[in-house]
């Protein structure tokens, strides 16, 4: 008989959780999504350093010259390099976006865990928030908040972001407890003896993997492209480079129409390219949670 | 076999899969004649269903006819163009298909979808007649006119179930094929709508093929009964010879495999599982479970032989 | 600590379930004025059967502390199931276990089999070990003719129905518990299946000490096993006593038609006579206030209509509620 050591086995749920992490990261779409995001921020956050320019620094390089050996991209009117503003920004519009989304995921989640296992009165005030947040206009309120604050900081930025972007996901969440907590798994845990938190975390949030991971990427993504958005039309934190600022910019010289491709084409790509790369993991984890299509039954 | 309705000859229905076919029915002959109730029956993953629905060529895929013909009045139904077929479909033969009364559509009232089942089969619009028509066919299966009022989800399974039958009915087929109609309803409803089942065939003078997994409720209403396993056909006897004296093990297994409350105790399960039919076993397919095999089931594949007139069986211990 | 009272004990156990919103006043009575008493001294099977709407799976929800009662008590030894804490909780969670229709439904896919075993022994503190553990699951599945081999590590797609199911019993076997709740527990299952299912539960009856409440609306299969039966009808009992009896001798006219209208494997046991079918959906009225099931009676007479039938005393622990009897 195969010694126990053997057979892998469900352990506790702090085990079951890294067991399950383990199974997450060997998936491939898990990993190339991962790839990709780790890829960039990596690239961008050394190879801005590595460039000898200042991105915020206006004349440290010649005005707007044209792609080059010396400059990748070329520069902008203000004579900064544009390579060196791309890496920059990249990094401070993961940063945000990343931050926010994580602000905004884990608001999510414990409201939508706590108001859809629990139900009761509780549930139903939590609801009602929720249902306020999603329909007051964010964006208007972002901008009002973002014109009246005056200079925002990247940090106030994240938080802006975060109190508008949680609202969304939590309902869906919600709804997908709501149905999981009606399988009969959930009764067999209860008549174990275990207890509702432990159910919580032991029986449900596993089967919400793919769910969380996907919802994780529509929370950050929504979050950058807010971010982006704000600081096109000149809120943020203005004292400095992001993806969206640099695209600010660029409006503000008028480069989608002087045709100026070096400047704008290169920030929008790279917020391309994050936003499918979450998506990319969100299909990995949505193959994971299945384990129907893991193990060919 | 004359008088016979429906017949299959050597029927074979299989699954592709990425390895080796399922093979679901293998070489399948039996004959429906007119004015019959027969009943087919096996446990699930016998073949019956797709049985059921291969013979009327409604297979989709992964399923495919592999082999085999089925003759309506003598006319091979595989040979005939897809129009013509459909002619048949539903005029001439019905089929009610599993799980048929979770098939209504819920936001159509059930007046709409009656009317819509005559039209794509029938062709004709019976303009005002129409609501009387539907009327009667309610009223045929006892439900009240005020049934096509309703939508669907306001029924109960029964009265769907009723209504699909009225569907059915409704261009007076010859043969009424249904699979488990009875399967998800209650004790009390199940009795009625079988005899309601065996009243609309006996007053319309048509066959009925009931397809089930439960030998009590068969044994009740059919004159002939079928059994399947693993893909073949292994029994046909007459309802009464084949409770009597059951000549193939797996349907004596069978019979003894179904509690009672005539008798009481727990019955004895068949031991064993069905076989894989992407790989069935060498010779006769029960032969690992069978109390009374021998070498040459091992061996060879009993072939369905009729040992006395109305007597099929398909076991080398009674040839 | 001898304690030789009822284990179980329900007393007038009423569930009214509230529909539509704030304002509407329907509802509907799941369950009205039902009893039950099972004795700690002795095992019995007992069958609560009914049709669909019967409330039979209500009072499962209810037996198992799922759902709380509208009116009446529910007692586990002695003390009321609402007020349990702590160490009387404890005991009840593990003296009362269930098992459910669907196993698969049971089933956390995400999941290996071992989780759902693994589960029961880690909270009632089973075994002190890994290893002891691993053992405890393995004797239980052998219990249930399962190799530990084969299907602690698989996940519930890879096995088929009854080995779920058998997962499921084999799982009582581990926690074993004094009562049972098994609702339906065959009823998904190939017939060829179900016998060795009714055999684990005689088994778990006669040597483990363990009473069973069976959940059905099947009830050939409960008649293997069970020698008591307790017939709903749309929330109410309608007779209950010795399963034979009820069956050879039913005295309720529902239950006549219910017990006419169950097939035997014999064409020669074939059905006499039709029953009639409802011509349409009569609403569940929460004003009936005579018997529930007057308006299907064939035998129905004028007080039935008026008075709901108290439920009498036959000979013998048998008991009908119908006027026909007063």
């Amino acid at each position: 008989m195969t010694p126990p050591s053997q057979l892998r086995w469900a352990r506790g749920s702090l085990t079951a959780r890294l067991k399950g992490l383990k199974v997450v990261v060997k998936n491939r779409k898990i990993l190339a999504g991962l790839c990709m995001i780790l890829g960039i921020t990596l690239v961008s956050e050394i190879g801005y350093r590595l460039l000898p320019y200042d991105p915020k620094k206006m004349g440290d390089v010649p005005l707007g010259l044209p792609p080059s050996w010396q400059h990748p991209l070329g520069t902008d009117p203000m004579g900064r390099d544009l390579l060196t503003q791309l890496l920059f920004g990249t990094t401070l519009s993961i940063r945000i976006g990343f931050m926010a989304g994580i602000v905004a995921f884990t608001i999510a989640v414990l409201v939508a865990l706590i108001g859809g296992y629990y139900g009761g009165t509780l549930d139903s005030v939590l609801n009602v928030v929720t249902e306020v947040f999603i329909t007051i206009p964010s964006l208007a309120i972002l901008i009002l908040v973002a014109a009246l604050v005056g200079r925002v900081d990247i940090p106030m930025m994240s938080l802006i972001l975060a109190v508008f972007g949680w609202a969304w996901p939590c309902k869906v969440m919600r709804a997908q407890i709501l149905s999981l907590k009606e399988r009969g798994f959930i009764r067999l845990a209860k008549l174990s003896g275990y207890h509702g938190t432990e159910i919580v975390i032991r029986e449900i949030m596993p089967n919400m993997l793919p769910f969380l991971g996907a919802y994780f990427a529509v929370v950050v993504s929504a979050a950058m492209i807010a971010e982006a958005g704000l600081e096109l039309i000149g809120l943020g934190p203005q004292y400095t480079i992001t993806l969206g600022i640099m695209l600010n910019w660029a409006m503000v010289h008028a480069a989608f129409t002087r045709g100026l491709t070096n400047w704008w084409i290169p920030p929008v790509f790279v917020l391309i390219w994050i936003f499918l790369s979450l998506f990319i993991i969100s299909m990995g984890l949505d193959e994971v949670g299945n384990p129907r299509l893991k193990v060919k039954g | 076999m004359e008088s016979a309705l429906l017949q299959a000859q050597n029927l074979k229905v299989y699954y592709r899969t990425q390895s080796d076919p399922v093979r679901a029915v293998d070489g399948v002959s039996f004959a429906v004649k007119a004015k019959e109730i027969v009943g087919l029956a096996g446990e699930s993953g016998c073949g019956k269903s797709t049985l059921a629905v291969g013979l009327l060529k409604l297979v989709s895929p992964p399923a495919y006819i592999e082999g085999g013909k089925v003759l309506y009045r003598g006319k091979d139904l595989f040979t005939m163009n897809n129009e013509e077929l459909r002619k048949i479909r539903w005029k001439h033969i019905a089929l009610l298909p599993q799980s048929a009364m979770n098939a209504l559509n819920p936001v159509m009232k059930v007046h709409d979808q009656i009317k819509d089942a005559m039209e794509a089969h029938d062709g004709k619009d019976l303009g005002e007649d129409l609501g009387d028509h539907i009327t009667t066919l309610l009223k045929s299966v006892a439900l009240s006119s005020r049934v096509s009022r309703a939508h669907a989800t306001e029924l109960s399974g029964g009265m769907r179930q009723r209504a699909i039958i009225s569907m059915a009915m409704a261009l007076k087929p010859e043969l009424i094929i249904a699979d488990e109609p009875t399967s998800a309803l209650d004790v009390v409803v199940q009795r009625g709508v079988l005899e309601l089942l065996v009243d609309l065939k006996d007053k319309s003078g048509s066959s009925l093929l009931l397809v089930s997994h439960d030998i009590a409720i068969l044994s009740e209403v059919v004159d002939r009964l079928a059994i399947m396993y693993a893909g073949k056909m292994v029994e046909i006897q007459d309802v009464y010879d084949i409770f009597d004296d059951p000549l193939h093990p797996y349907t004596r297994g069978l019979i003894a495999s179904v509690p009672s409350l005539e008798k009481g105790g727990i019955p004895r399960s068949i031991p064993g599982l069905p076989p894989d039919l992407k790989r069935p076993p060498p010779g006769c397919r029960f032969h690992p479970r069978c109390p009374n095999a021998s070498a040459i089931c091992t061996k060879e594949d009993p072939i369905l032989k009729e040992i006395e007139p109305g007597k099929f069986v398909a076991c080398h211990a009674s040839a | 600590m001898q304690f030789l009272g009822n284990l179980l004990e329900v007393n007038n156990l009423t569930k009214i379930f509230p529909l539509g919103g704030l304002i509407s006043k329907k509802s509907v009575t799941a369950v009205e004025d039902f009893d039950l008493a099972i004795p700690e001294d002795r095992q019995v099977i007992i069958t609560l059967a009914g049709e669909s709407g019967s409330g039979k799976s209500t009072i499962a929800n209810l037996l198992l502390g799922f759902i709380k009662p509208t009116s009446g008590k529910i007692l586990y030894r002695d003390k009321n199931l609402l007020k349990l804490k702590g160490m009387e909780w404890k005991k009840y969670r593990r003296e009362v276990q269930a098992v459910f229709q669907d196993p698969y439904e049971s089933l956390n896919p995400f999941y290996k089999m071992s989780h759902v075993l693994m589960g029961p022994i880690r909270k009632f503190k089973l075994a002190h070990s890994e290893g002891e553990a691993h053992k405890l699951a393995s004797e239980a599945l052998l219990e249930v003719d399962l190799n530990p081999e084969e299907v602690l590590d698989k996940y519930p797609h890879q096995l088929s129905g009854g080995e779920r199911q058998r997962v499921m019993l084999a799982r009582v076997f581990l926690t074993r518990p004094k009562i049972l709740v098994a609702d339906e527990p065959v009823s998904m299952l190939d017939v060829s299946l179900r016998a060795d299912i009714l055999k684990i539960l005689q088994n778990l009856e006669e040597k483990h000490d363990m009473s069973c409440l069976y959940i059905t609306h099947d009830l050939s299969n409960a008649f293997c096993i069970s020698k008591e039966i307790i017939i709903l009808y749309l929330g109410s009992v309608m007779e209950q006593g010795n399963f034979e009896t009820v069956i050879k001798n039913s005295k309720h006219p529902y239950v006549k038609m219910l017990v006419s209208s169950i097939p035997i494997p014999n064409p020669r046991s074939r059905w006499k006579g039709k029953v009639k079918l409802q011509e349409v959906e009569t609403a569940r009225l929460e004003t009936i206030v005579g018997c529930k099931f007057c308006n299907r009676c064939p035998e129905a007479m004028p007080i039935c209509n008026e008075k709901r039938p108290p439920l009498l005393d036959l000979k013998e622990n048998h008991k009908v509620a119908c006027h026909l009897y007063a």
